[in-house]
């Protein structure tokens, strides 16, 4: 019983000696916190990967060391989709984040639901001159001359080419404004079997079933898949001009054989870009955000590419579609002036010039993306930048129900390589339900 | 204490249990309620006095008291006092309005002339609630209005109303349980029932009265946006009108918790329970009690909300949330890629049975006192608590057509090889078979208890009285794994229905919507496509039909169990 007590004795005596500090210690962290300065904290949001967001820091710290008092919390979520949810969520709940990324693709149906604030007026106020970003670039986050996001960046789908590959079989660069015999003859040519064994070693190209990947394709063909006010794909979807683009595509790794067997599934299996960085594959379609991933196969001369324009159909242009994002700051933001000027020095020339080292997209402003592609000795950028004569906007850009529709579009394909369908058939099909959507 | 004294305690204790929770939740919500109604007012009124700004300068004080006072605003019909406070504060002007106003928290002011919110400040029985006023741009925080809040003012009225309804009906309900305990009949019963019916009438009535009390404050708040011309509603949440939907739930469960507790009292003062009985009733709820309210708040608090979203058409976004009766749930019977989800469904959950069959025979074989048995059986068991992720994307790649590890042992055999993922026919026995590789760890565990648990000396008097393995297997195993296989079978089922992760990650439902699966597309309609209405309506959908499933289940296996 007498050691117990002893403990009991000792543990008493330790607590009072401790009294004493923690009074202290708690006086003047209360005394700390009455006389610190209030602090404001802005949220950032953004699919950014991490390397990417470590380019945005000098931005976010000069505006930081410009606001006293203003702390600036970067919470990016890499995976698109799930970032897509979270400020969905967020905006829900009534507690959105201060300044986020837009998605082209996302504009009209956040601004038809009053997401976004309009950046117009304040455009002025933050040192933001709109007419040094893209025109087209700016349009797509624009509606009847509000604007809804400060322009970060943007790509062109293109085609890129292994010179390597053109060198060895001898056959000259292929040049914008090509056309689909070019593109075909080509391909063949670049088809090969190099161990003679019976099977392709070396494809001429390779087909996606992602829309977007074939959405420049239809338009250089001369079709489309929607009206032109984009409420009904009947009419357009199935006619001749759009079904010949599909026929066309399906062939590629059908009878046309120059492309290896598309992803069986729609998930990104990363195949077709494996094949392209090991030299098995000559043309491939893709936007800016290739480079990234090759940057050093390209630095150390691994891998030489050219970038061409998609091939057009004989006797129609050539386009590309353009796909770009814009820092937003909600229409209930609780600092709207702070966040207005974030998303202002987000979106200026410095934090532009500083994110091109990612690699992953073209600077909205022409001046600092002219800069940046006269430095380039590969004669990537340049060639990069004249794609923007061909560009559009997505018809996500333009239509709130985009993504139901575009869902719709596997289909096509899929229904026409795997199912082996009729395209009229399958398209006529694919355009009625299509409609359906749009007409909800 | 006798049963008599605990049941009449009970019945007490419920009454003025429900007295006091109408008290706390009408006072909770009319702050809500009248808060939101005062911010959009505020809101509106600070609008107004942005346009009459005119400059980036901050405004003279007296000019925004006199627009505050002049009727212009409508402000004043809210009651005085008025705040207004300024940036630069105009010397003695005075930051707060007539006298009476509550001093401002430390930090307040600052705070009110940062946000560009209406904010709600203070405690207790006053709240000052405020709205900023900007420059002619919009820009600029210049000034900033507001009024002092009494949100409890008709708490007095609920008050007595929740009193009333536990004085009444706790005096009904003890009249009752005396006759219960005494002479049990229709007398008692008629009263019983007089009590939980003025309970349950007490919180639906005040529920009611809370709800009208709300529209009426929406209605004149939005009287007020369009006089004002610029809607100015409040986001943040706690200035934000509750949800009728959530008043009404909320009055619900309170009337659901005090019938229930009356009928617990009266089941007490049954005289034809024994004391033994009703103290392990007791402890068995109480051991419930904690599952119980988790299963209540996190599972049939957004089964309900479901419930509700599935007649309404929502986007998430917009505050619009138009209600649509039973057409989500028309629409579906027509939707073509629904209708292929569900049949896809039906055939993926066919994994189940077989890989039963294979866990029941791995149980089996792992079912030994053997060097090493243990980490077999761990190795088995493995893939159940291994990243989805990481097993979907192994898998792709083990079914690649052109270097996949199963088509290179089909060759070994000369067999052609299979696009296991790209073939519409054979892309769902893909997902089917990682699906049952992932499970038969999971399911063997199971079966390996239940074998654990018969005891041997039925093995061996079978054995003396000449029974083969086969024999002792068929009549004594497999009847007394019956339970253990119900409920794998009904685990597994529900499993399946649930499917979502694997085809997520392999297929994303193709090719041309072969793997297509029920969670797929009401994660496809409610997040792709922002279809939250039609997607609760699926989900809805699902769930009838899973609990279809399990009472046949379940009534199937117990029938067969009654038989033998």
């Amino acid at each position: 019983m007498t050691r117990p007590r002893a403990h009991a004795r000792r543990a008493s005596r330790a607590v009072a000696r401790l009294r004493a500090p923690f009074v202290v210690v708690c006086l003047t962290a209360a005394v700390a916190c009455r006389n610190a300065a209030p602090v404001v904290t802005l949220h950032l949001t953004s699919w950014q990967s991490p390397e990417e967001n470590a380019l945005d820091l000098p931005a976010i710290r000069a505006f930081e060391h410009d606001h006293p008092g203003v702390r600036v919390v970067n919470d990016p979520v890499t995976n698109q989709a799930e970032y897509r949810e979270k400020v969905i969520t967020s905006v829900a709940s009534g507690a959105p984040p201060d300044v986020f990324l837009l998605d082209g693709i996302d504009v009209p149906s956040f601004v038809d639901a009053g997401v976004p604030l309009d950046l117009r007026p304040f455009a002025p106020r933050v040192g933001i001159e709109l007419d040094a970003f893209y025109p087209s670039i700016l349009a797509m986050f624009a509606r009847d001359r509000r604007v809804y996001g400060f322009p970060k960046g943007f790509s062109p789908m293109v085609y890129y080419y292994n010179r390597q590959l053109f060198d060895r079989a001898g056959i000259p660069y292929p040049r914008d404004g090509w056309t689909r015999a070019d593109f075909l003859r080509t391909a063949r040519a670049l088809t090969r079997d190099l161990d003679g064994d019976g099977t392709i070693d070396q494809w001429g190209t390779a087909l996606d079933r992602h829309f977007y990947q074939w959405q420049a394709h239809i338009w250089s063909g001369g079709g489309d898949i929607l009206s032109p006010d984009g409420r009904r794909a009947s009419g357009w979807l199935d006619a001749p001009a759009a079904e010949s683009t599909i026929r066309f595509l399906t062939d590629l790794p059908g009878t046309g054989g120059v492309a290896p067997r598309p992803n069986a599934f729609r998930a990104v299996s990363g195949t077709e870009q494996r094949l392209f960085y090991s030299g098995r594959l000559a043309l491939y379609s893709s936007g800016h955000w290739l480079i990234p991933n090759i940057r050093r196969y390209l630095a150390q001369r691994r891998l030489t590419l050219g970038v061409v324009s998609y091939p057009r159909a004989e006797g129609h242009p050539v386009r590309t579609v353009l796909f770009a994002s814009a820092w937003a700051v909600p229409a209930n933001a609780p600092h709207r002036k702070l966040a207005v000027e974030l998303a202002a020095r987000l979106a200026g020339p410095d934090a532009q010039r500083s994110r091109l080292a990612s690699g992953l997209e073209l600077s909205a402003m022409p001046a600092v993306q002219q800069a940046y592609a006269n430095a380039d000795s590969l004669g990537l950028e340049s060639a990069f930048v004249r794609q923007l004569a061909y560009g559009e906007a997505p018809w996500g850009a333009r239509i709130a129900r985009y993504r139901e529709v575009e869902a719709q579009m596997f289909d096509v394909l899929d229904r026409v390589l795997i199912g082996r369908q009729d395209v009229h058939a399958v398209t006529g099909d694919v355009a009625r339900r299509i409609d359906g959507i749009l007409a909800r | 204490m006798n049963r008599s004294r605990v049941a009449a305690v009970t019945v007490v204790g419920a009454c003025a249990a429900h007295g006091l929770l109408s008290i706390v939740l009408a006072a909770s919500l009319l702050t809500r309620i009248d808060l939101a109604f005062f911010a959009v007012k505020v809101a509106n009124v600070a609008r107004a006095a942005s346009g009459h700004a005119g400059s980036r300068t901050s405004p003279d004080s007296a000019w925004l008291r006199q627009f505050v006072s002049s009727g212009e605003s409508g402000l004043e019909r809210l009651g005085p006092p008025v705040i207004v406070l300024s940036t630069p504060p105009v010397a003695g002007a005075g930051e707060l309005g007539p006298a009476g106003a509550p001093s401002l928290p430390a930090g307040a002011r600052e705070r009110i002339l940062s946000e560009d919110a209406p904010l709600a400040l203070g405690r207790g029985t006053t709240r000052v609630v405020t709205a900023p006023v900007k420059d002619a741009d919009d820009w600029d925080i210049v000034a900033a209005v507001g009024v002092v809040v009494h949100p409890w003012r008709f708490l007095p009225a609920f008050v007595l109303l929740g009193l009333l309804i536990a004085i009444v009906s706790g005096t009904a309900a003890l009249a009752a349980l005396r006759r219960i305990a005494h002479h049990p009949g229709a007398t008692a019963r008629a009263l019983l029932a007089v009590g939980a019916s003025l309970l349950a009438g007490g919180s639906v009535g005040q529920g009611w009265a809370l709800t009208m009390r709300l529209h009426a404050a929406q209605r004149l708040s939005g009287l007020a946006e369009s006089a004002a011309g610029a809607p100015a509603l409040p986001h943040a949440s706690a200035l934000a009108f509750p949800s009728p939907f959530a008043v009404a739930l909320l009055h619900a469960l309170v009337a659901a918790a005090a019938v229930a507790a009356l009928l617990a009292a009266a089941w007490l003062a049954s005289a034809r329970r024994r004391p033994a009985e009703v103290r392990e009733t007791v402890a068995a709820w109480g051991f419930l009690a904690p599952s119980l309210a988790h299963l209540l708040l996190f599972t049939g608090g957004p089964l309900v909300f479901a419930l509700y979203l599935s007649v309404h058409r929502w986007d998430l976004l917009s505050e619009a949330r138009p209600f649509v009766g039973l057409a989500n749930y028309r629409e579906l019977w027509r939707d073509a890629l629904f209708l292929n989800a569900l049949r896809n469904t039906a055939v993926y959950s066919l994994y189940v049975p077989i890989t039963m069959v294979l866990a029941l025979g791995a149980a089996l074989a792992l079912d030994q006192r053997l060097k090493g048995i243990r980490v077999l059986r761990a190795i088995v068991f493995m893939p159940y608590v291994a990243s989805f992720v990481a097993i979907a994307i192994v898998w792709q790649w083990i079914f690649n057509f052109d270097f996949g590890l199963l088509n290179r042992g089909l060759a070994l055999f000369h067999l052609p090889a299979v696009d296991w993922l790209g073939n519409p026919r054979t892309a769902l026995i893909a997902v089917m078979i990682v699906s049952a590789w992932v499970q038969l760890g999971y399911q063997m565990i199971i079966f390996l208890a239940g074998l654990q648990g018969i005891p041997e000396e039925l093995y061996e008097a079978a054995r003396l009285d000449g029974a083969g393995a086969w024999q002792r297997f068929r009549r004594i195993t497999l009847p007394l794994l019956r339970p253990v296989s119900g409920f794998v079978l009904i685990t597994g089922v529900i499993w399946s229905f649930h499917a979502f992760t694997l085809v997520y990650m392999m297929t994303e439902g193709g090719p041309v919507h072969a793997t297509d699966v029920i969670v797929y597309q009401i994660y496809q309609n409610a997040w792709e496509f922002r279809r939250m209405g039609y997607a609760s309506a699926m989900s809805w959908v699902l769930f009838a039909l899973l609990m279809g499933l399990t009472l046949v289940q379940w009534r199937l296996l117990n029938r067969q169990a009654d038989h033998e």
